[in-house]
């Protein structure tokens, strides 16, 4: 069964459909692709994790669209969440 | 498959068809509901129409009032309304906007039949004629581009955004691919979301009066003192991280293709496709502004679960939390739990979704009709 759902081929984030603990490896598939990696940090229910490398000030993408920007570099496999993605509106949440 | 899917209707007089075929007792103000319940409770086959306020209201909110109530009336559901007021002024303004349609219409008025009793009767006696009428006409071939299909969400959760809202969305696209019109609203919902429904907008104009739906929402609660995010705290901790991605999950539901106009609360599309709606964005108000505008089922997406419906409008119960469809199994119409459980993908879902959404377009009843959990509210003033 899936761990993870991306919903556009273009997402370069998963969301968790199951709580994921360090270092488990899940498969998420992108489009037509099967993507197999290892989560860096521990994933609630709900949360999103990087599935690609995403560069300090890079966009994240999620159902096709920026949701936001990266603060920091984040590599495959991190926790994506408010520590280190910002929206693009100019006003803090 | 084909999504062109056989559809059965009443026709009416304006060319429109319902999925119903109720005969609707309308109340122009909080007033007269005792008497507009106490016609329907008299006559099978009547539904009444009747919410707070009504009375004396003034400028936009009187306009809505109005328009809601006649548009209620006017909805291609309904075969014939009786409209109930407490003089004849109120009364025949209603009666005139629903005549409109083609449809029967008649009004009496409390203060000018004679009191209470003789407004009772003479409602059911003129009732009782509308369903013997109403109950001749057939179901006759439509097709999808006869319905108006209203999208909703309430007692959102973390399954929202990535099961019932994103199958609700696969299911506007075939709808308006098959040349139906969708209704997106919940104007407080699109917050950080407008730069994208504008994007999609399928012109210059249409993107502009998107933005202006959010600046002018969000004036309005800074004039009175309130600073409108769609963000809080429980969606934080639910793994959503900002505005854009909240409404998204909110925005999916309407699906992908353009955005082709905006209308006001309770104004009827005059376009096909996807459509916003600048309506208040709680539930049941919400669904009394789709069905005002025409809108002819209502598909209601939730995570928690919410079981209020309109008695207009069909309303599809949809969830994708596994533990709101066993627990709320009375309410849950359609249950697409089996994208958080990995048994099947988005689309997969959505064709049980459609498949419901065509039972219900030709008579099958839904839950909430069952059970009549069905409201209707009109909002006042405050953009919410």
């Amino acid at each position: 069964m899936n761990k993870a759902l991306t919903l556009n081929e273009a997402d370069n984030v998963a969301t968790a459909i199951t709580p994921l603990s360090q270092d488990e490896v899940v498969v998420v598939t992108v489009g037509k692709e099967r993507v197999e990696l290892k989560v860096r940090d521990p994933i609630p229910f709900g949360h999103k994790f990087a599935i690609n490398d995403i560069a300090d000030g890079g966009f994240v993408v999620k159902y096709g669209h920026n949701i936001g920007a990266a603060t920091s570099v984040i590599k495959t496999g991190q926790h994506v969440h408010v520590h280190n993605l910002k929206t693009l509106r100019g006003v803090d949440s | 498959m084909s999504r062109v899917q056989p559809f059965w209707g009443f026709p009416r007089p304006d060319g429109s068809m319902g999925v119903r075929n109720f005969v609707a007792i309308v109340a122009t103000a909080d007033a007269v509901n005792p008497v507009a319940r106490r016609i329907a409770s008299l006559v099978k086959g009547t539904v009444p129409i009747y919410t707070s306020f009504g009375r004396g209201m003034k400028g936009e909110d009187g306009q809505r009032h109005v328009r809601t109530r006649a548009g209620l009336a006017k909805n291609p559901n309904v075969a014939a309304a009786l409209v109930v007021g407490l003089e004849p002024k109120s009364a025949q303004e209603i009666a005139d906007l629903v005549a409109a349609t083609g449809k029967p219409v008649e009004w009496i008025a409390i203060e000018t039949i004679g009191g209470s009793h003789n407004a009772t009767t003479e409602g059911a006696r003129i009732a009782l004629q509308m369903v013997i009428t109403a109950s001749r006409i057939r179901r006759g071939p439509g097709s999808i581009s006869d319905l108006i299909v209203g999208v909703e969400c309430g007692g959102s959760d973390g399954t929202s955004g990535i099961a019932s809202n994103p199958a609700t969305g696969q299911v506007a696209d075939w709808l308006v691919e098959a040349g139906g019109t969708v209704i997106l609203s919940e104007r407080t919902e699109i917050i950080g979301g407008e730069e994208i429904l504008a994007c999609n907008a399928a012109s210059e104009k249409v993107a502009e009066e998107i933005r202006a739906v959010v600046v002018r929402t969000q004036e309005h609660a800074r004039q009175h003192g309130i600073e409108l995010t769609n963000l809080v705290p429980d969606n934080i901790e639910g793994g959503l991280s900002t505005q854009e991605e909240k409404a998204l999950g909110a925005i999916l539901k309407g699906g992908t293709t353009p955005l082709q106009e905006i209308v006001g609360s309770a104004e009827k599309p005059s376009k096909k496709g996807l459509v916003f709606m600048d309506a208040h964005s709680p539930g049941t108000e919400n669904i009394t502004a789709l069905a005002g505008g025409g809108a002819q089922i209502i598909i209601f997406s939730t995570g928690l679960g919410n079981p209020i419906a309109c008695p207009i409008a069909p309303t599809i119960k949809v969830s994708g939390n596994p533990n709101t469809v066993v627990e709320l199994r009375d309410n849950i119409d359609v249950d697409v739990s089996s994208i958080i459980k990995g048994e099947k993908n988005i689309a997969q879902s959505a064709e049980v979704l459609y498949d419901e959404f065509l039972q219900v377009a030709n008579g099958g009843m839904t839950r909430s009709e069952v059970l009549g959990d069905e409201e209707v509210a009109i909002s006042g003033y405050c953009h919410s």
